[in-house]
């Protein structure tokens, strides 16, 4: 029985998995470039109620995912125009996003919730019975879930190893010296805080496209938030992103299964482990941070050129 | 060919201080009108409901003031926080820690009967000063950041609270997640104009000494200048990790007094859903008074009347729950954007080439 | 001779030679606060041309319009004869024009060959990191410069730093370099090398500009001189062979300075205040350890700690004032430990002027009263506590911005919009306010004019001659050798046994500078 609940619970841990990796690593964009957004939570939001919404209204689930992307991208312009251009607090203006897209989207969700779609399904049944027993489930998937992890080795590998990245990063560490190169902070800052909205829109979609095919107002349940919290756990870094957002989808997945299970566990305290696992990694890190610190060194401060620094 | 050139402003003005408050939420205020105005409301109801109902209306007062009681007290808690530039993010975890605690005393029979109240009280202060005292300890000593600690503990609070509903604090007699009662010794007493109670005076008195500590005594000089400039404050000999760890303190302790409100003041027992829709409405409180302790009280009447009518706009007009969050978000949104205009000043210079 | 140019062969005598580069009537304010009113500067091929002047005198600011860092309000530029007007660095460095900045504009956390495509792979057109570090390598061996490409440029030597800023200059097609402040942060023979590297580049068909207020880096390394003084240009241009220290520090500053040294009047001395025994600290992510460190300073006497920066003063003073934790070794006030605190050591009596006194000193953004009142609030000994009325604080500020001189100031002004010179002169009065028995004084002089030094030198005598014991650390040998009792020098963390000032010999301190590790 051991081995049959150990394979159930493994064939859900991806696409528990993949929205946070999303968003993970979407926030790892906006902060390598020195931009620290809290909007992810509100971000994903809109996005899920848009796809609902566009799914519900007839579209396929190619153009729901659409509809989500670009409803996301819409806040997270508002985001880089307030944060970017204007140059407000980075933490109050990732606060009005969130508050802008919870109200947005539970204001526009408010007769549809509840309402079950198609969304995107699993990949073909026969797809994967030429792989081994145990891994069948966990290899059965749908596309999203596979694209979240693609989306993660591509993310790394622009970052750390061309030239865009390179200037990313310089943008993150000392903007005035990447400024001083020739690299438009602005331009690179607003492009960060875009991409990383599309992929933390994606990971909204997700939500609803792939988890629970429908919506509910409050269903991003702090994902958002953990994002940020995933992004210090992961060290800035998208590959180990995946690492950070695989633990956190085993332990979210762990919850649906112990109650079916019927063992008597108390549930909160399950609940309560994923939050009191990312505090923990901080205390430990904290204690043991071997000097050189990950953390983009530019994170939050706001830069302009005719400072006289 | 104009174009702009954007530089830090050396000195502002107070006027010119007040002039970006006033019209950034006097521009939000707009914005919020016409887009409810695009919902179907007329505009004599928008006036009826925000300013006739709440404020005239004495139902619509008692809720504004009975609303208003744990408002006033996370708005100071984010703006004695942000005094540090410590940014607290877990008012709600704070609340319910406080809440718990409080509810503990009478459930758990500590103290003589006659006192209860008052030890509720201080037990609910130390529940919310430790929640965020360990938030800015963990600051302090291991660099990790409030928002992200202080975020992770309003789950961590809402779930111990929800457990122990569900759990060993659940009601006997009819099976619901709420703790049994309180008794009179236990509650405070209400004024006799409505709902409101007697936390309105705890929620003024905080007020006062925060203003006090902030304005008169040599603390809030202090904090000052950590703000200002931590490595100074340190040479000159303020003991700065020791003044941001006491407002973050404060600060969860005047969260942990709004859980106590509710619990001794309004629900009169410990519910599950007491804790909710407090952040944001914390830091638009903060963020509208400028952290003034007095100017916290008006903006969070202000934002306990904005509640209120929206209560009323979704019984009759069936609005929505999120229009309220909306409009806070609008508020908060246009008062950013008009301080850009406080701290940078915009020139328009020519960029004709140079004559050869 | 060093000062021959190689003029370009003229056919004709009324041949007219295009300068490479003309600034014109350049006007630039920061706000209400004018920096250029009208600079004039021009530059011609194949020479090394030294632009000098006081901090504040627009040297910078020039250069850095030139460069594309600031734009101009008015005035006209033209490079090789052409109108042009950058709005960015990368349109100055498309133009060939370059400027190593005295505080590096390099991104610390990557690493010299990242840093190097960040800034040049546009320009030069790389196409890949193979590319990118053969043109290095290339470059670094006709320059004798040897980086290691994938070393983390804040792990690097300063002078190294320096080398890869000149690289990134010179990979991205400069032409026209600036160098501002280059010998600042380099030891003597650093310097000389320095400065011989950039007539080797001049003489290569560019022009170099050296930023500088070293009247011998001028005298000894440049072709021409140009002046500035309060934002406009006094000396256009002139053959260096022509012009003498004297000339030059007139035009500089307006009035011949006469070196008024006051004649140090012997005065009783009280036993030690200040003792510093076998003193060590590890040393911080870029700083230096300090190894050690033995000295003592006698109430009434002026210890004098000459040095380059960057070799520990910095550490040593934050050791002092109890912000810098030891790994060994006793600080003792007046023979008895000194307290652990900088709270308890203020209250003891030791006072401090840091060198940078918006980073370390004064709250740029308090107001002047917040300021003077601040130390006044702190310990057991706390004047007011509970009740801080605006009115009293408003009143010491007055009395201070009275008794220092300090112009352009209200009670109500945040510090930040005071000049350089009356926000050191309110660091003292903040700092001589109490029963101060130990003053540390680091740079006190450094940027300010010199009215604003002579001011300064006069309140640390008084201070001195008052009783008070004085440790004074500085960049700037002559004031050490003006001001001073005794003399130490710092280097590499290490302090040098102290000596008389009479028994000194200037070129034993720049030997000793160089030779302590």
């Amino acid at each position: 029985m051991i081995p049959s609940l150990l394979a159930a619970w493994a064939a859900t841990i991806p696409s528990f998995a993949a929205p946070f990796l999303l968003a993970t690593v979407g926030l790892i964009i906006n902060e390598r470039a020195g931009v620290m957004n809290l909007g992810a939570e509100g971000i994903m939001a809109v996005a899920a109620v848009t796809a609902v919404l566009i799914n519900l209204g007839g579209g396929g689930a190619g153009v729901s995912l659409l509809g989500g992307v670009a409803a996301g991208l819409a806040l997270s312009a508002v985001f880089a125009v307030m944060a970017v251009l204007l140059r407000v607090d980075q933490v109050l203006a990732g606060l009005v996003t969130f508050a802008l897209g919870i109200g947005i989207s539970g204001y526009v969700g408010d007769g549809s919730e509840n309402q079950t779609i198609s969304g995107i399904s699993q990949l073909p049944a026969g797809a994967f019975t030429w792989a081994p027993k145990p891994l069948t489930g966990v290899l059965d998937q749908d596309v999203l879930t596979y694209a979240a992890f693609a989306a993660a080795i591509l993310v790394w590998y622009v970052i750390e190893h061309t030239a865009l990245g390179l200037r990313l990063r310089a943008v993150g560490e000392d903007a005035p010296a990447a400024d001083a190169a020739g690299v438009n902070v602005a331009v690179y800052r607003a492009g960060a805080v875009l991409a990383g909205g599309v992929l933390c829109a994606v990971a909204g979609a997700h939500l609803s496209l792939v988890g629970s095919h429908l919506w509910v107002n409050g269903m991003v349940a702090g994902r958002g938030w953990i994002a940020v919290a995933m992004v210090t756990l992961a060290r800035w870094n998208a590959l180990r992103a995946i690492a950070a957002a695989l633990l956190f989808g085993a332990i979210q997945a762990l919850v649906p299964q112990l109650l079916s299970s019927g063992l008597n566990v108390p549930v909160y305290f399950i609940e309560m482990s994923p939050y009191l696992a990312t505090l923990a990694y901080l205390v430990l890190a904290g204690m043991f941070a071997k000097g050189a610190d990950a953390q983009p060194v530019d994170l939050g401060r706001p830069y302009l050129r005719e400072e006289r620094r | 060919m104009r174009k702009p050139i954007v530089s830090p402003r050396l000195a502002a003005s107070p006027r010119l201080a007040a002039f970006t408050l006033l019209g950034g939420l006097g521009a939000g205020l707009l914005i919020s009108a016409l887009f409810l105005l695009t919902q179907g409301l007329g505009l004599s109801d928008l006036a009826s409901q925000f300013l006739g109902y709440t404020f005239t209306d004495p139902e619509g007062l008692d809720q504004t003031l009975t609303r208003a009681i744990p408002l006033i007290l996370v708005g100071l808690s984010v703006a004695v926080c942000l005094r540090v530039k410590f940014w607290n993010i877990g008012v709600e975890g704070q609340l319910w820690a406080g809440a718990m605690a409080a509810t503990a005393m009478p459930l758990y029979h500590i103290g003589p009967e006659p006192l209860h109240l008052w030890i509720m009280c201080v037990a609910a202060m130390l529940g919310g000063g430790v929640w965020c005292g360990v938030c800015a300890l963990a600051r302090l000593r291991l660099r990790a950041n409030e928002v992200v600690t202080t975020l992770l503990m309003n789950y961590v609070a809402y779930m111990l609270a929800q457990q122990l509903l569900y759990g060993a604090w659940r009601n006997p007699e009819d099976s619901f997640p709420v703790s049994r009662s309180f008794s009179p010794d236990e509650c405070l007493a209400l004024l006799g104009f409505g709902h409101v109670h007697a936390g309105i005076f705890f929620a003024l008195g905080a007020a006062l000494f925060c203003w006090w500590l902030c304005s008169l005594s040599r603390v809030g000089y202090m904090a000052r200048a950590v703000a200002a400039n931590p490595l100074a404050a340190r040479a000159v000999g303020v003991p700065a990790g020791a003044v941001v760890l006491l407002m973050a303190t404060l600060g969860g302790a005047l969260s942990g007094l709004a859980g106590f409100t509710i619990v001794s003041g309004e629900e009169h027992k410990l519910t599950q859903f007491i804790g909710n829709d407090f952040i944001f409405p914390s830091i638009v409180i903060a963020y509208l008074a400028r952290t003034s302790p007095l100017g916290v009280v008006v903006a969070a009447v202000a934002v306990a009347a904005l509640y209120t009518a929206g209560d009323s706009l979704k019984a009759f007009y069936q609005l929505p729950g999120a229009t309220v969050l909306t409009i806070q978000a609008i508020l908060l949104l246009c008062v950013c954007c008009g301080e850009f205009l406080l701290r940078y000043r915009v020139d328009w210079v020519k960029t004709a080439k140079a004559a050869a | 001779m060093e000062h021959e140019l190689p003029r370009v062969q003229r056919e004709r005598l009324d041949e007219i030679i295009v300068p490479a580069v003309r600034l014109s009537g350049v006007e630039k304010s920061f706000g209400s606060r004018p920096a250029l009113l009208g600079a004039n500067f021009a530059l011609e091929w194949g020479e090394v041309h030294a632009l000098l002047g006081e901090n504040g005198a627009g040297k910078s600011t020039l250069m850095n319009v030139l460069a594309g860092f600031y734009t101009a309000d008015a005035g006209t530029l033209e490079v090789d004869g052409h109108a042009a007007r950058f709005e960015t660095p990368a349109a100055a460095a498309a133009a060939g024009i370059g400027m190593v900045h005295q505080h590096f504009k390099l991104v610390g956390p990557l690493s010299v060959l990242e840093n190097i495509r960040l800034a040049c792979a546009r320009r030069a057109g790389w196409k890949s990191k193979a590319e990118a570090l053969a043109a290095m390598q290339k470059l670094g061996g006709e320059l004798g410069f040897h980086l290691n490409p994938q070393a983390r440029v804040d792990e690097m030597a300063v002078s190294d730093q320096q080398k890869l800023e000149i690289m990134k200059v010179l990979l991205a097609g400069a032409r026209i370099l600036i160098l501002d402040e280059p010998t600042a942060v380099l030891t003597e023979e650093e310097a000389r090398a320095a400065l011989g590297l950039a007539r080797t580049l001049a003489r290569g068909g560019r022009v170099v500009v050296l930023i500088t207020h070293k009247l011998r880096d001028v005298l000894g390394f440049s072709d021409r001189v140009t002046v500035m003084r309060a934002g406009r240009t006094v000396i256009d241009a002139a053959p260096a062979a022509g012009m003498t220290a004297a000339s030059l520090s007139e035009a500089m500053v307006g009035v011949t300075t006469q070196a008024t040294v006051a004649p140090r009047t012997p005065h009783k001395l009280k036993p030690d205040m200040l003792c510093v025994m076998a003193l060590s600290a590890p040393a911080s992510a870029h700083g230096v350890a300090l190894r050690d460190i033995s000295l003592n300073v006698r109430g009434g006497e002026i210890f004098g700690l000459a040095g380059i920066g960057g070799n520990g003063q910095a550490e040593l003073v934050e050791a002092l004032i109890g912000i810098r934790p030891l790994s060994g070794g006793n600080i003792l006030f007046d023979g008895v430990d000194a307290p652990p605190t900088p709270e308890a050591r203020r209250e003891a009596g030791l006072r401090y002027i840091p060198a940078n006194r918006m980073g370390m000193g004064l709250f740029g953004e308090l107001s002047l009263a917040v300021n003077i009142a601040l130390p006044r609030l702190l310990g057991r000994q706390a004047e007011r506590k509970w009740l801080v009325r605006r009115g009293w604080m408003n009143q010491l500020a007055r009395d201070a911005i009275g008794d220092y001189e300090v112009a352009g100031a209200a009670p109500e002004l945040p510090v930040r919009l005071l000049s350089g010179g009356n926000a050191q002169k309110l660091m003292l009065a903040r700092e001589f306010a109490g029963d101060m028995s130990v003053l540390v004084a680091h740079s006190p002089t450094r940027g300010l004019d010199i009215r604003a030094v002579q001011a300064v030198q006069a309140r640390l005598r008084a201070a001195a001659e008052g009783g008070v014991a004085v440790l004074l650390i500085s960049e700037d040998l002559d004031e050490i050798m003006e001001l001073s009792d005794r003399v130490a020098v710092m280097s590499h963390g290490r302090i040098s046994p102290a000596e008389p000032v009479e028994q000194v010999d200037r070129a034993r301190i720049g030997r000793l500078m160089l030779e302590l590790h």
